[in-house]
């Protein structure tokens, strides 16, 4: 048995167009219908349907093109290669790390492949608090399923003891729970999805749309960092990038600038309104780059007698969404809760703590579940998520105050992340909270996690998951965007990722940006 | 705005510190550079890793070694330190540079909890330091506490040596044979 690449034998046999920046030695101009920025789901999609369309694309990353056989599954390279700041990204005061990748395909490359629709309510809030039009779940079905069909979405029903005790404790307390659906084809499970596919299985933007958009001609720019867009009158006349060096830590001295008439922005929830805020655009509201949102989520983690191996087999098949809306969608924080595959690098962090209690819970990994709860921010008035700004050397940064509000939603999730593993047949629980010792049974960790410190700094915080900071609103005064994707000031420049969304989405959101950006390109090339 | 408040306490606590810490570090620098020892390393500086090698054991727990093995352990943790420094955000590395001066510098050393030198240092008292700085009322503290110890436990579990030891027996068999032999090649795309 062979393993394909599709980029080696693409770039063969199809002869694609694709330039590395770190290989650049003289300054480059180039051309296009259009210029996408960034590579991820919305990136991908963006090229597919312009190229589809007839348009010709010049796509640009940040990231390393990196393909099924540089994916040797070994966490450090893994992270320190396709993720933003080598895995070490933070919120501005390092209360909450992100994760996102930064390679070609961004983090579809790299992410755990769990494929939720958007939520019905997430939808008719935006609708009726954000000014969103044509977004209502009628119109958006037909793209769901497009999608679902194209990246191969179906409930992943092989769950691993990691995900299967989350099951046995939900059945136990009669809270409601599926199965994840997951964009694979033929997948091994493997459960490396963190660390890039090995067997192209993980039906990512880099094996799906970008390599469509490349067949029909689109020429793909990788390790090339996009620097400022060039206005001339209201309109962007071009788009001035940077080569990076080969270890992608710095830009190189050669300049790349790319002219089109059309600028799709896809960066990143992070990338993008730092992209707008680096050009100066017009932002005559002061909306750019605020509200955005991190599904923040706390880790807890269960001891139990059986082998568990949390780091083999899909990353995530068993959710629950019992605690998401039960208090209304404006009420106090809702979540969604997910399993925590735990390679030994990503447990260590989460985990948190030091010493030897950290070392004894480490030596243990084999026999330890993890979970996670995603805390749905955006939908409150006293969530109204960070901001991204600019540091002194252009870089941004996302400044995100953790507040009462979430952290009640914090104490709620630990509490539930207890009470489901013990019901799961868990021996002991432990918290990634520095206040947290191991406890052995639900009344006992439920005494405790009441009793805990809620501050920041005090407890494990992480994002996958960043969304909005160009929100859509036919108020240009609540959102950068119209509800067609198109900047409100600027005519020529779309966005194309997560950061048109005008709250958090209550689910792991790359296929709401797979379709929400499928249908904002079908209305850009049909309008 | 409570911490940026406290990470500008933080910036000018090492302004403050900058002459004193000038004078103060450079017989350490010279004694590094009479090693040779700096050109080795990346980001780290000679006095980092004096400091570094009494940490580390304390973060990572790992206790009872044979004199060897916690050698390389460490040697292998402040590798791959060194390598991970290079992949943070200019602005990261640099709080974490200072963070590391301040740690040396007697004054800001004492603020921050540790009371005898580093020389001096015992197991205990920096298993204290650390419980200190976990368990403060000042963000400051708690922020460094959290910077420094998840960056330790990323470059020791990243070690081939931190991944056995935590149980982790690899990627599954049915791809090893793939990733074997796929070791090393390159279609020169990147």
């Amino acid at each position: 048995m062979v393993l394909t690449d599709v980029f080696a034998e693409g770039m063969q046999r199809e002869g694609w167009q694709l330039i590395d920046g770190a290989r650049l030695e003289k300054d480059l101009r180039l051309e296009a219908d259009a210029v996408i920025i960034g590579t991820g789901a919305g990136g991908g999609v963006a090229a597919d349907m312009l190229s589809q369309a007839g348009r010709s694309v010049i796509l640009v990353e940040e990231g390393v093109l990196a393909t099924s056989k540089d994916f040797q599954l070994r966490e450090a390279e893994s992270y320190s290669r396709f993720y933003q700041e080598g895995m070490t990204r933070t919120t501005q005061d390092g209360a909450i790390s992100i994760l996102q990748g930064r390679a070609v395909g961004g983090s579809t490359t790299v992410n755990w492949t769990s494929s939720f629709r958007t939520p019905e309510p997430t939808l008719r809030h935006w609708a009726s608090d954000g000014d969103v039009t044509g977004l209502d779940i009628e119109t958006l079905a037909p793209w769901f399923e497009r999608m679902e069909q194209r990246l191969s979405i179906f409930p992943w029903e092989l769950a691993n003891p990691n995900n299967d005790i989350l099951r046995r404790g939900c059945a136990a307390l009669g809270w409601a729970h599926g199965a994840i659906p997951r964009n694979v084809k033929a997948c091994w499970n493997l459960g490396v999805c963190g660390l890039g596919c090995p067997t192209n299985a993980k039906q990512s933007s880099l094996v799906t749309f970008i390599p469509d958009a490349l067949r029909r001609g689109a020429t793909l720019l990788h390790r090339v960092r996009a620097e400022r867009l060039v206005f001339r009158g209201e309109q962007v006349d071009a788009l001035e990038a940077r080569a990076m060096d080969p270890t992608l830590r710095r830009a190189s001295s050669v300049r790349i600038t790319l002219r089109a008439p059309l600028y799709i922005l896809a960066g990143g929830a992070i990338g993008t309104p730092a992209l707008l805020l680096r050009s100066q655009a017009p932002d005559p509201y002061q909306v750019l780059g605020r509200r955005t949102f991190l599904h923040p989520s706390i880790f807890g983690f269960a001891q139990t007698a059986d082998e568990v191996h949390p780091y083999h087999g899909a990353p995530q098949s068993i959710y629950s969404d019992h605690f998401q809306w039960l208090a209304g969608v404006t009420g106090p924080m809702g979540y969604k809760i997910e399993a925590a595959p735990l390679l030994p690098m990503f447990a260590s962090v989460v985990m948190r703590g030091h010493g030897t209690e950290h070392w004894e819970r480490m030596q243990a990994l084999p026999h330890t579940a993890g979970a996670l709860a995603l805390l749905r921010d955006g939908f409150h008035p006293e969530s109204s998520g960070g901001r991204v700004i600019l540091r002194s050397d252009g870089s941004p940064t996302l400044d995100y105050p953790v507040n009462d509000y979430l952290l009640d939603g914090v104490k709620r999730a630990y509490l539930s992340l207890a009470e489901l593993y013990f019901a799961g047949g868990a021996k002991a629980f432990h918290a990634a909270h520095g206040d947290s010792a191991v406890y052995y049974s639900w009344q006992e960790a439920k005494r405790a996690i009441q009793e805990f410190r809620y501050e920041k700094l005090r407890f494990r915080l992480g994002s996958a998951h960043v969304m909005g900071g160009c929100a859509m609103s036919d108020n240009p005064k609540r959102g950068v965007v119209n509800s067609q994707g198109r900047h409100h000031q600027i005519a020529n420049v779309y966005v194309g990722d997560g950061s048109l969304f005008p709250s958090s989405i209550g689910a792991n959101p790359q296929l709401s940006i797979f379709a929400i950006v499928g249908k904002v390109m079908q209305d850009l090339v049909s309008g | 705005m409570q911490e940026s408040v406290s990470r500008r306490q933080f910036v000018r606590l090492g302004a403050s510190s900058v002459f004193l810490l000038q004078a103060a570090l450079s017989p350490w620098k010279l004694w590094g550079m009479m090693q040779g020892e700096e050109r080795n390393w990346s980001v780290l500086r000679t006095k980092d890793i004096e400091v570094l090698r009494k940490i580390i054991p304390e973060v990572v727990g790992w206790g009872d070694l044979k004199a060897d093995d916690a050698e390389l352990y460490l040697h292998m943790t402040l590798r791959r330190l060194d390598q991970l420094l290079g992949d943070l955000a200019d602005a990261s590395r640099g709080d974490l540079i200072l963070l590391l001066d301040l740690l040396q510098f007697p004054v800001s050393r004492m603020f921050l909890g540790l009371w005898s030198s580093w020389d001096k240092a015992r197991g205990e008292d920096i298993r204290a330091f650390l419980e200190s700085w976990e368990q403060s009322w000042l963000t400051l503290k708690r922020f460094g506490y959290q910077s420094l110890v998840q960056l330790i436990h990323f470059a020791w579990y990243g070690t081939e040596a931190g991944q056995k030891r935590s149980g982790y027996p690899g990627p599954s068999a049915t791809i090893r044979a793939f990733l074997s032999r796929s070791e090393g090649e390159s279609h020169g795309v990147n």
